[in-house]
């Protein structure tokens, strides 16, 4: 279909503007006017730069404040050196134990191996 | 960005934040829309500004509800077609004359304000046979200006129905106008 502006309906005399100009301007102005209170009730509960920044601090101060003690806490007690030094002997003194009875055992042994190969030969 | 480069949908983002200038913009964009199809309704021009203005200071109130805001205009439209039965309903009860009070022509010589406002009631007469969708595709073709492409997106009609209901209405509109010797 031919979309031409000869075909358009001769409409023009309902648009205001026509016979009382100025017509959209005062539409325009008007319409603003009723909206202004509730533009600003929007711009009053709208969230600002300061209050954003505001929340955020108050969820991670705290939780920045949590992290540093824990973190204090697991220092003090992963790194003491008197805890390490003793944890090392507690560690080394079984091993010295078995290491003590496995030279007994070996020395056992040794007679034991003695006597059997005069029994064979 | 000035606002009238911007799109629908950072207007009405902008306008939820209360910001007057991406309102103004909405207002400007699609005032002549809302008041081509309130007009369709409402067949009466008074009507059809109190209308298109209150559906403008609804549609700020409701923002939050429009869940597409790039199809704003459509859902706009809704509005303005909604609060214009609304007020044929309550001005039914109320007896009134289709024409404007002649203060609306009191810029012009009588014999031309005369002769404008027998067009301007000819034309309602002639539009309020129509059905509905016809009058608003009609007005928003022929009066606003939109394309077949931004009624379609804004009535949610396929652009292939716009095209016919344009095609129709124009043809009844020019028998109808013919009959009652318009041009």
């Amino acid at each position: 279909m031919k979309d031409g502006q000869d075909e358009r309906a001769p409409l023009g005399s309902l648009d205001p503007e026509v016979w009382d100009p100025g017509f959209w301007e005062r539409f325009h102005r008007r319409v603003l006017a009723r909206a202004a209170g509730e533009l600003a009730r929007r711009r009053s509960s709208a969230p600002r730069v300061n209050d954003l920044l505001l929340s955020w601090s108050r969820a991670v101060v705290p939780a920045a404040l949590l992290a540093a003690s824990l973190g204090g806490v697991l220092a003090l007690r992963g790194l003491g050196p008197t805890q390490e030094a003793a944890t090392l002997q507690e560690l080394l003194a079984p091993e010295d134990a078995d290491l003590a009875a496995a030279l007994a055992a070996s020395a056992t042994l040794d007679a034991v191996n003695v006597f059997l190969a005069d029994v064979e030969y | 960005m000035r606002v009238k480069a911007l799109g629908d949908a950072d207007l009405v983002g902008r306008a939820r934040a209360g910001v007057a200038d991406a309102f103004g913009e909405i207002v400007a964009r699609y005032m002549r829309a809302a008041y081509a199809v309130a007009l369709s309704v409402t067949r009466r021009h008074e009507d059809a500004e109190d209308a298109a203005q209150e559906a403008f200071v609804v549609s700020l109130e409701r923002l939050d509800e429009c869940r597409d805001p790039d199809r704003f205009a459509g859902w706009l439209l809704t509005i303005v077609r909604n609060r214009s039965l609304n007020l044929v309903r309550r001005e039914s009860l109320r007896a009134a004359s289709p024409l404007p009070p002649d203060a609306e022509y009191r810029s012009e010589r009588p014999d031309r304000m005369a002769e404008r406002r027998e067009l301007r009631d000819g034309l309602l007469q002639a539009l309020s046979v129509l059905p509905e969708v016809q009058q608003a595709v009609v007005l928003l073709h022929d009066l606003e200006g939109f394309t077949h492409r931004e009624i379609a997106q804004r009535l949610k009609l396929p652009a292939g129905t716009v095209r016919s209901h344009l095609h129709f209405a124009r043809q009844r509109l020019r028998t109808r106008l013919q009959a009652h010797g318009e041009p």
